[in-house]
């Protein structure tokens, strides 16, 4: 099964994020949704950054279909090819190159969001920088 | 007192008992003893004077007969002295007894033993009495028996002054006057001045004092009255204040109403909290729900992608690769016209099918364009639920702050009444509470004052009462010193008036006496009792011959003295002189004995022989009731009675 993984700098930001803050639950349910979160970022601001060390977070196995149908549009928007979507035997039908494209924009946007995360405002500081592109 | 006989036992000179019988007639009332010197006159003299006035009586040597005492050595001997005498129609029986003893060194002690009296009345009925010696001074008082009985040769002494002479004299005439009754009325008197004086002393007015001090008093009462007043005025501002205070304090209740709404509004703030907390939750929910969000154009375009595929049949490409697998199987075209391998038209099947997308592909692609389709739907209702989400959060944020500040501003403001109010309050209530402490201390204080100052008040004016009746009693008083001081100058001036009378009628007496004694008849006028009873013997030329006369003639002058006073005393008593006629010459001791009988009730001589010669004797006459004659013997004396002449 293939694994997702993040650059271990964005680690303690994704666990801010996605741990449980007291009796609060956490931001993020899971460090999928983190990742998701972050990669949608990444795509709207068309930034993409290669991870350095990485750090396996969450198998390919629990991305939802919607998950997977976002990673495996962009994929196809930044190919072109629609034979990019030919994810062989792979079971979560995600192209390797598009789970690797996925890590790196997911890599960039959690970057973008962590210098514009408020920890004072969690919640309203995530949600305004997904409606808002110049909020990163 | 007319003395009826005398008895002697063992007294004096006098062994034995020995009993005289004296003259009682009116006209032979001389009762004459001769002896010559030493046989027992001074002794006589001295036994009757002791026995009717006691030791009283001045004497020289023992009482009792002496040679008895201490021939009886060792033993008491007994003496006593008896005298019988008419006094006031009544008869007394006197008797005085002496013990005498030899002490062991020679000298006698002497003891009066007693003294009796018995009374016979008229009736006869004789009984005894219980004070003898009162009776006796009452029936010829001390002084004025000095007049009585006397020493004729010690007699010039009356004509000479002196304190003994003067006291006596003073004492004599006051009895004679009976002036104690008035000395005692005067002394009375000027002690009644005294006491009024001193009550006066005490009564002396002390009203426009108190007064004074009732006006201090009541300005200090009126003074104290203000101060209760202007007290009590400041206790009931205080008091005032105090419920102010009170319904402030009281008023901090709207704290508690505060507290109530701050609780609603804390309560509502929770529920806001809550609601955030939720609301942040269903934005994180939504924010999730819309990650496609940001990716939307991306999704856009991969669909219009995948769509310009379908567009152009290249998806779903199945049935029309199936027709033409099929058309190069039946090798015939759609219209029926043989399709032969190798032709141009088979070739071009033949690349139609290479070129056609995998089936796997194809149904990814259609698959992920029906996702990519439905996500882009969602998209806009996950983005408008996260903004209406993230609305309601800023609403809610904005009613929390609202509510938060209200709270706090509430809380500061409930603080603030709390610590202003309550701090205030209570140090302005505590200042209050002390103040009104202070001046019911005070007003108790001065309350205490008032109920002092009000009795003294009253205890001045009853003061006041007491001291006006003072001086009604004062004024009495004032009144009846007047009326005792003019009392007792009254009485001096009786006393006075009742002494220059004695003196002038003693002066009178005298005068007649004296010219019945002396034979310078023409060379003086008159006798004069002066101050302090001296006598002046006034000449014919009007001045005092005293200086000039002889011994015998101031003997004579003292004896007329003496018998002026016995003549203006009224008393009755024998004249019994010792030794009467020793410096006088031959006339004048006849011219004495001529005269004197006459000027007395009972007269007893005690003459030496050669003071009785038979001149003298015959100058006495019948005068002589009893005579008797002195011897002496052995040391013992006795009396003989002679042969009336």
């Amino acid at each position: 099964m293939a694994r997702v993984s993040i650059d271990q700098q964005t680690h303690g930001y994704y666990q801010q994020v996605s741990e449980k803050r007291g009796d609060v639950p956490p931001l993020f349910p899971t460090m999928k949704d983190a990742f998701m979160y972050h990669f949608a970022l990444g795509v709207r601001n068309g930034v993409r950054e290669s991870l350095g060390k990485k750090v396996d977070v969450f198998q390919t196995d629990v991305l939802k279909a919607d998950d997977a149908a976002l990673i495996r549009a962009v994929y196809l928007r930044e190919s072109g090819d629609i034979m990019s979507l030919d994810a062989g035997e792979g079971e979560t039908k995600i192209p390797e190159p598009a789970l690797e494209m996925a890590e790196e924009f997911a890599n960039a946007g959690a970057e973008l969001a962590r210098r514009a995360f408020s920890p004072v405002k969690p919640e309203e500081s995530l949600s305004y920088i997904l409606l808002d592109p110049n909020a990163v | 007192m007319i003395i009826r006989s005398v008895v002697l036992n063992n007294i004096r000179s006098y062994s034995g008992k020995w009993e005289i019988d004296f003259a009682t007639d009116v006209q032979r009332n001389v009762t004459l003893v001769e002896g010559v010197n030493g046989t027992g006159k001074t002794s006589l003299f001295v036994a009757i004077n002791w026995a009717l006035f006691g030791l009283g009586y001045r004497y020289t040597g023992y009482m009792i007969h002496e040679p008895l005492v201490r021939k009886e050595a060792g033993s008491t001997v007994s003496g006593s002295a008896s005298v019988r005498f008419a006094h006031n129609g009544e008869e007394f029986y006197l008797s005085r007894g002496i013990t005498a003893q030899l002490t062991p060194d020679g000298k006698i002690v002497e003891k009066e033993s007693g003294l009796e009296m018995y009374r016979t009345d008229r009736g006869g009925n004789a009984k005894p009495e219980r004070f003898p010696q009162n009776w006796i001074d009452s029936i010829l008082p001390p002084p004025i028996r000095t007049f009585f009985f006397f020493d004729g040769d010690k007699i010039s002494e009356f004509a000479r002054p002196g304190r003994e002479r003067d006291a006596l004299i003073t004492k004599a005439v006051n009895d004679v006057l009976r002036l104690d009754l008035l000395d005692r009325a005067e002394r009375h008197l000027q002690m009644i001045v005294r006491d009024i004086e001193k009550e006066e002393g005490k009564l002396s007015p002390r009203v426009n004092e108190l007064v004074t001090s009732r006006e201090d008093v009541r300005a200090q009462i009126t003074t104290a009255e203000e101060r209760a007043k202007r007290i009590q005025a400041e206790i009931d501002a205080a008091t005032t204040n105090l419920g102010k205070l009170s319904a402030k304090l009281q008023s901090l209740a709207e704290v508690a109403e505060k507290a109530r709404r701050r609780e609603g509004w804390e309560s509502e703030l929770s529920q806001i909290l809550a609601r955030i907390a939720a609301c942040k939750a269903e934005i994180m929910e939504a924010t999730r729900q819309a990650v496609a969000y940001p990716v939307r154009e991306q999704l856009q375009a991969a669909l219009s992608l995948l769509d310009e595929r379908r567009r152009k049949r290249e998806i779903p490409a199945n049935y029309k690769d199936q027709f033409l697998r099929d058309l190069l199987k039946m090798q015939k075209c759609i219209c029926e016209r043989p399709l032969e391998r190798g032709t141009r038209e088979w070739q071009h099947i033949e690349n139609l099918l290479k070129a056609a997308i995998p089936g796997g592909v194809q149904e990814q692609a259609l698959e992920l364009a029906s996702a990519v389709r439905r996500i882009i739907a969602g998209i806009d209702e996950s983005v408008s639920r996260l903004r209406s989400k993230q609305e309601e959060l800023e609403r809610l944020s904005v009613s929390r702050d609202q509510l938060e500040a209200a709270i706090k501003s509430l809380g500061e403001k409930i603080r603030s009444d709390l610590a202003e109010g309550f701090r205030g309050l209570e140090n302005d209530r505590d200042r209050t509470q002390d103040e009104l402490t202070n001046l019911r201390i005070d007003s108790s204080r001065n309350n205490d004052e008032l109920k002092r100052l009000r009795y003294e008040d009253e205890h001045l004016d009853r003061e006041i009462k007491r001291e006006s009746a003072k001086e009604e009693s004062l004024r009495d008083l004032r009144e009846q010193h007047a009326f005792a001081s003019d009392a007792a100058r009254a009485f001096s001036s009786i006393k006075d008036r009742l002494i220059t009378t004695l003196k002038d009628d003693m002066g009178v007496e005298a005068t007649a006496i004296f010219k019945a004694f002396t034979w310078k008849t023409n060379y003086f006028d008159h006798i004069q009792v002066g101050d302090d009873y001296l006598i002046q013997l006034i000449g014919v030329d009007g001045t005092d011959l005293r200086g000039g006369v002889s011994m015998g003639e101031t003997q004579l002058l003292s004896l007329a003295f003496m018998l002026s006073m016995i003549a203006v005393s009224e008393y009755e008593a024998p004249l019994v002189i010792d030794t009467p006629l020793a410096r006088l010459s031959a006339e004048v001791r006849t011219n004495l004995l001529k005269a004197l009988p006459s000027l007395t009730r009972q007269l007893v001589l005690l003459c030496t022989d050669t003071e009785m010669n038979k001149e003298a004797r015959r100058a006495l006459g019948d005068a002589v009731g009893r005579e008797y004659n002195l011897s002496f013997n052995a040391g013992v004396s006795a009396i003989t009675e002679a042969v009336s002449a």
